[in-house]
């Protein structure tokens, strides 16, 4: 009996499939689309296992759809922009452009060999003109319309790789890829304005049926809506100090306030500027990230300052005010109240400095006794020793209830609260999108003309520099706009932003006017069924979503 | 700020991904040597599966840590490159599809790719003979009801797998397929082409190469499509419902699967056996057992 052959017979099939290029699309109004997606890779050299199962998961589907009669769109493209590109470069001396280039040319190699159904007319790579001068233009068009910014703001600062990461690609408190521990650092940076979706990204997800339900509650509680309260406290020991605001999701614990924390970066910080132990100890909080992991899994330290906060319910009680370094100036008004039997963050804080710690939760069957003395309670329960307060239930009624007292003495307000910061899309790095904006003499925005994009990336430079390698590009650097002599941004923009809207250039993928055709794209998105790695349920996708709203901002 | 006038962007969806699938990870054991430095799987070698050695220094024992994802950092990846070379693609495809569902981690194994090749080229023998078979023209006159039916429920299930992305199950349907044939190769009657030609279509999505393959031996290369499935070849299910008043048995009721509480209700209280019970009385409440009993208790 003859021997399968399949070195012979795999070799022949793909030969056929490429020369009679079988799975190319094209529209078709009479047909059924069907677009089948896997996230495309980094080209990092060679495919590796994973890649396989999901390139054979999505192609399994791909071909089934395209018998049973679908118009099937089943792209591929690279997502070559990155970090490794450039330190691969920097270690072999070589151009990152040609390193990547040569990954693509191997990886496409190996997947035609898998006899993955990939339509290669539709093919993009992030990192090459053709593709992010229309990520350029798009970043214009959500400038204009107000959705980008730029502001002095703490990074989370990668010490190894000497880059700003996203609250996202902090891991543990770690880099994601360096995995060095990281550090708080002020810097300029631009920011997409996601924040303004909150809202959105949040109620569209309960529409998302086909998706698995993990990952919505991850971006869930990656949003994190919460309800709370503001409250002004009022402050003494300091003239110049007489209020401070808080946020809280739970102002119905308010009597067992013992203690109030603000950030290092709060405006009365400017009354210590002079005091040698703040500024150290301003200092050794920059030593943490700022996520919200790195955070938790920092020592709790504290700076007691010559303020006390007074309770707004009881003026006969008064608690120290503490710089803290788990308190950050972008969380609610970077001021919180601390009550340590029912939050352990704040009864850490408490045992550490000894601070009162005053129980006004207990469970339902439980006695006035109950008191915490080293695990905070946290369930559900009673109000007690909190006078007006006294037998809500809690959280059920309590926070309500406690909010509308605030309101009607006029001592606070509903707020609604969201976890979800604005992304930092600023890297200082070579081998990314060069951002399309440059600053005049006098350091003035100034947006570069779409008659000159692409601002392309210089080639074949030195990246042997300390920081980013543009910054060293003197003559790359200036721009003439409007017969003013500018200087160009030297950040490039974070490879999310590449990501976040390639399948809708897949769409489009060869028309050089335009990032992608309305009308194809109206054709084909959205994407039927989309295949890949868990670790992208929160980053990418989110930047997705929010991509795609912004892109549609504002709707009439 | 200028006011600035925006052309009208919006499309006709509202979320970029309408369906998404998050699949799992391929893992694979970890080694270490003496000095606990990370050793790749080409550095190891063993003779009973338990015990493991350095390929360099045989008397070296490695230490055999817990399967990880593969990565780089700890050297337990495996090269798909060399996979494709020594065992092809579609056996690669096959095995990747396996021994776990999707969205579950897969766990590398050398046995389940070995085992993957040689299905290949099993099912290649088979049906090299099933062509031979076919062309001799000694095909049985009478008509085999069975091909009929093994298709039909084939391609059900084979359906059923794609859209609750089941790859692992339709492995296993190959393997049961390849059983089958094999079992019924003498027995090939003279619809037996119509049917096999459904049952190597089917096959496309996961082994392309075979499958076109084979269909050319079958002179079917032209519009190939998914089959569908003929209703008549599926089993029905059926369940008797046993129907009780207050707990004696009362009546049996048979339905076909899947039918709803409220309507089986329904179909219960019409029932002149039940009827004669319930009349002049009130259900006060009803327990249901799905596809087993019904007691209703009456007053």
């Amino acid at each position: 009996m003859e021997k399968y052959n399949f070195k012979v017979i795999e070799k022949k099939w793909q030969d056929h499939w490429e020369k009679n290029k079988s799975f190319k699309t094209e529209i078709d109004k009479k047909k059924k689309k069907f677009y089948c997606l896997e996230m495309f890779p980094y080209p990092s050299g060679k495919i590796h296992m994973g890649h396989v199962r999901n390139y054979t998961i999505g192609d399994v589907l791909a071909r089934y759809k395209n018998l049973n009669g679908f118009n099937v769109l089943h792209p591929m493209g690279w997502d070559s922009f990155g970090m490794p590109a450039e330190n691969a470069a920097k270690q072999n001396n070589l151009d990152p452009k040609v390193w990547t280039e040569t990954n693509v040319q191997t990886m496409k190699s190996q997947l035609k060999q898998l006899g993955i159904s990939i339509d290669w007319d539709r093919e993009i790579s992030t990192c090459s003109p053709e593709y992010y001068k229309h990520q350029q233009k798009l970043f214009l068009e959500l400038f204009d319309k107000g959705l980008v910014y730029r502001k002095e703001n703490y990074v989370n600062w990668d010490p190894v790789d000497e880059t700003v990461l996203a609250n996202e690609q902090v891991i543990d408190g770690k880099g994601w890829r360096s995995g060095a521990l990281v550090e708080r650092k002020k810097l300029n940076q631009w920011f997409f304005n996601i924040k303004k979706f909150s809202d959105e990204l949040l109620d569209e997800l309960d529409k998302l049926d086909e998706w698995p339900n993990k990952v919505k509650i991850m971006q869930k509680n990656w949003i994190g809506r919460s309800f709370g309260c503001e409250i002004d406290f009022d402050i003494e020991g300091n003239s110049e100090v007489d209020k401070i605001k808080c946020f809280t999701t739970r102002p119905d614990t308010l009597f067992g306030f013992s203690f109030l924390a603000v950030s290092v970066d709060h405006p009365i910080s400017k009354y210590y500027k002079k005091n040698k132990e703040f500024s150290d100890f301003r200092d050794k909080c920059s030593k943490t990230g700022t996520t919200e992991e790195s955070i938790a899994q920092a020592d709790k330290i504290g700076f007691k300052t010559d303020l006390y906060a007074i309770h707004p319910l009881d003026k006969n009680i008064k608690v120290p005010v503490y710089f803290a370094n788990f308190v950050l100036m972008d969380y609610g008004f970077g001021a919180v109240f601390g009550c340590p039997a029912h939050d352990q963050r704040d009864l850490d804080f408490a045992l550490k400095y000894n601070l009162n710690i005053k129980t006004v939760v207990k469970p339902i069957n439980e006695e006035d006794t109950f008191n915490v003395s080293n695990k905070a309670f946290t369930d559900a329960g009673i109000i007690f020793n909190s006078k007006i307060f006294d037998g809500l239930k809690a959280p059920s009624e309590s926070v309500i209830k406690a909010i509308q007292i605030l309101e009607d003495k006029k001592i606070g307000k509903k707020k609604i609260n969201f976890r979800l910061k604005d992304w930092g899309i600023s890297r200082q790095r070579y081998w990314g999108c060069p951002i399309p904006i440059a600053y005049d003499e006098n350091n003035n925005i100034v947006k570069v003309p779409l008659t000159e994009l692409p601002i392309k990336l210089p080639e074949n430079i030195n990246l042997q520099t300390s920081g980013n390698p543009l910054d060293h590009q003197n003559d790359w650097k200036k721009i003439n706009i409007d017969g003013k002599n500018c200087t160009l941004e030297t950040d490039t923009l974070d490879t999310f932003v590449d990501s976040s809207w390639y399948f809708l250039r897949f769409a489009s993928a060869n028309n050089s006017d335009v990032p992608f055709d309305k009308d194809e794209v109206n054709y084909w998105l959205p994407v039927d069924q989309y295949i890949g790695g868990i670790e992208h349920a929160i980053l990418h996708l989110l930047y997705s979503r929010f991509f795609f709203e912004s892109y549609q901002f504002p709707k009439k | 700020m200028k006011a600035i006038n925006f052309q009208k962007n919006e499309l006709n969806f509202n979320e970029p991904f309408k369906g998404l699938f998050t699949q799992g990870m391929v893992c694979h054991e970890t080694y270490k040597d003496e000095k606990n430095n990370w050793l790749s799987p080409d550095e190891v070698f063993t003779d009973d599966g338990k015990d493991f050695y350095k390929k360099i220094d045989k008397k070296v024992k490695v230490k055999v840590g817990p399967s990880e994802s593969m990565s780089k950092s700890k050297k337990n990846t495996i090269n798909p490159q060399e996979i494709i070379k020594n065992y092809g693609a579609d056996a690669v495809r096959i095995f990747i599809l396996s021994d776990s569902p999707p969205e579950k981690d897969v766990q590398w194994s050398d046995q389940g790719m070995v085992a993957a090749y040689k299905f290949v080229q099993k099912f290649w023998a088979l049906h090299k003979e099933i062509i031979i078979q076919i062309k001799s023209n000694k095909v049985n006159k009478n008509h085999n009801k069975d091909f009929e039916q093994f298709t039909n429920q084939l391609i059900n299930k084979v359906n059923h797998c794609l859209e609750k992305f089941n790859y692992n199950v339709i492995i296993a349907n190959l393997h049961e397929t390849y059983n089958f044939l094999k079992k019924n190769l003498p027995n090939l009657d003279k619809n037996f082409t119509e049917n096999y030609i459904k049952i190597i279509s089917l096959m496309i999505p996961v082994t392309p190469h075979l499958a076109n393959e084979c269909l050319v031996d079958l002179n079917h290369t032209q519009s190939i499509h998914w089959p569908e499935v003929n209703e008549k070849y599926l089993i029905k299910e059926e369940f008797k419902i046993v129907i009780q008043i207050n707990g004696k048995k009362r009546a049996l009721l048979t339905t076909g699967s899947e039918i709803k509480e409220k309507d089986l209700l329904e179909k219960v209280i019409k029932l002149k056996e039940i009827q004669n019970f319930i009349k002049d009385k009130n259900i006060l409440k009803h327990i249901y057992i799905k596809n087993k009993l019904i007691n209703l208790i009456i007053k």
